[in-house]
């Protein structure tokens, strides 16, 4: 019987190592929640053997600081994101994309220090494009978001627990690396929040060749809330009504887009939405076009609703009976395609102040 | 059997930083506040920055907005704020982001040699604490009114402006001394 109440002491064996009497896993998992370590779940005891099991594959130097994380400043390095990789229960082969999706949140852009600490219950995104896709065992179909694949759940909490243990993203009363993490409640995506892009199910160019960038591989992280649900299965001939309903969801003042105009939504097309958008001869630009259009409110409800916000100036010189949009450019509305059968699609709205940033895999 | 783990935080290279010497007589100096746009962060601010040159002798310079609480203040913020003041007032800490962001910002104009005033609200408080020894400031002038200010009456900032008046006060004209690590 393991006594949780006085989770077996840790002598400190070096730097970075802490040597408890009993291997067992509930004593390990006892140690670490007193600590204030780990998410709260079980994790994978990260031992010396595993952690250079996972390192084994990986290509690059394991000591390079990748980027200091707020607000500990802890750095981050292959090596230790290794060790929380093993605690996520990945695989070696997502070493790479965790490494590239760190190497994301670091980018200025992103504001990690805002994201990490703010109210708002915004959760680092994490999609994975590419070769890397069927590589890595990632489930860009049916169910990408939701529980059952082991790549897609362990990759998005290995993130989580890199915020977690280097960036010292604690919540209140967790953890001796300070309480950065002031969400004024969270959102379940805090625990994992990674899906696959759908590129055998697109119409489009994937997501990576829209921004530019021509890689084999890539990891895309974002400051999101959690998706919102579109349900269409009644419209036939043009597609407009499909994105009408989108629109909907994208205006409401709920969300921080609503007082950051430079802020980005994600819309993750169902591959059937999407096949119907295309079939009708719309292009991605199309999509974001409409969008951008429809998604809209009085301006004067907007200056009713908040006192001060960050529209661009030609926002504020909108008439109260002028639609104003809910982001600045039709760029800001990021179009992909990503999930299994069905009549359905997300809207994901943003924290606000952060860009999503997309990074090839080393 | 035992067993050896590693460890996943891994080493922190933020040095430890000092505060700015606190301005034992205030007559005379120049008080600045930088306001983050928070709803009414400028305006409770303000109001103590004038309590406190009411009191001392001293004269508000200047208050400036930074564009969002959400990001550290622009280095031609940064720069006006060196050319006007002794002493600045700044926050809100009474979000999360916002309270990350003015704990940088209030560590930079303490480096910058300026002594500098954190305002947080009592729910944000020990955030702002945490957050300031984490960027390598322990001793952080941190001054607390009770708060929320968003939702509140000029009223009720008032008040909260003249209870922490004298707590600025003692802020401003020492130098706090780093407590003790938890």
């Amino acid at each position: 019987m393991v006594d949780f109440a006085s989770a077996a002491p840790a002598l400190d064996a070096g730097a970075d190592t802490h040597v408890l009497p009993d291997h067992r896993s509930e004593t390990v998992y006892a140690w670490l929640e007193k600590r204030g370590w780990g998410d709260g779940l079980p994790v994978v005891p990260p031992t010396r053997e595993r952690v250079e099991a996972m390192l084994a594959g990986y290509n690059g130097d394991p000591d390079e600081v990748i980027g200091a994380l707020p607000p500990r400043l802890g750095e981050a390095t292959p090596r230790v994101l290794a060790v929380n990789a093993v605690m996520a229960g990945c695989t070696p082969p997502s070493l790479p994309l965790l490494v590239a999706a760190i190497r994301g949140v670091c980018a200025p852009e992103f504001n990690l220090r805002g994201v990490n600490s703010t109210t708002h219950p915004v959760s680092v995104m994490v999609l994975v494009h590419g070769e890397a896709v069927r590589a890595g065992g990632f489930n860009a179909g049916t169910g990408t978001l939701g529980p059952g694949n082991r790549a897609n759940a362990t990759l998005g909490r290995a993130v989580r627990l890199a915020l977690l243990h280097i960036g010292g993203g604690t919540a209140k009363g967790a953890g001796d690396s300070g309480m950065g993490d002031a969400a004024t409640h969270g959102q379940p995506s805090k625990y994992t929040f990674c899906f696959a892009e759908n590129a055998e199910a697109s119409p489009w160019p994937v997501y990576p060749r829209a921004l530019g960038l021509d890689a084999r591989s890539a990891v895309t992280v974002a400051g999101m809330e959690n998706p919102h649900n579109i349900h269409d299965m009644e419209t036939r001939g043009g597609p407009a009504p499909i994105l009408d309903k989108m629109a909907t969801v994208m205006a409401t003042f709920g969300v921080n887009n609503a007082v950051v105009s430079s802020a980005e939504y994600f819309i993750v097309l169902g591959p059937e939405h999407a096949a119907t958008l295309a079939g009708d001869g719309w292009a991605r630009q199309d999509v974001q076009a409409y969008l951008f259009e429809k998604a809209r409110r009085p301006a004067g409800d907007f200056r009713r609703h908040f006192q001060s916000s960050m529209w661009r100036p030609w926002m504020r010189a909108l008439g109260d009976d002028d639609l104003q949009p809910m982001t600045e450019t039709a760029e800001n509305i990021r179009i992909l395609v990503a999930g299994g059968p069905g009549k359905h699609s997300l809207v994901i709205p943003s924290w606000g102040l952060t860009r999503s940033v997309t990074t090839p895999v080393d | 059997m035992a067993v050896t783990l590693l460890d996943p935080a891994g080493r922190v290279g933020e040095p430890t930083k000092q505060l700015a010497a606190g301005i034992e007589v205030l007559t005379g100096a120049r008080i600045a506040v930088l306001d983050n746009l928070k709803p009414h962060a400028g305006y409770i601010q303000g109001a103590i920055a004038r309590l406190l040159a009411e009191r001392t002798g001293a004269v508000v310079t200047l208050e400036i907005p930074k564009v969002s609480a959400a990001l550290p203040a622009e280095p031609e913020v940064l720069e006006r704020l060196q050319e006007s003041a002794d002493l600045v007032i700044t926050g809100s800490a009474d979000c999360g982001s916002c309270t990350s962001w003015s704990c940088h910002d209030t560590v930079v104009l303490e480096q910058a040699g300026i002594p500098t005033l954190l305002l947080a609200t009592a729910g944000f408080t020990e955030l702002a604490r945490q957050v300031t020894a984490l960027y390598g400031l322990r001793q952080a002038r941190v001054l607390t009114v009770r708060g929320p200010l968003g939702g509140s009456t000029d009223a009720e900032l008032d008040t909260m402006a003249l209870e922490a008046v004298e707590n600025a006060l003692v802020l401003a004209t020492t130098t706090p001394a780093a407590p003790a690590a938890a």
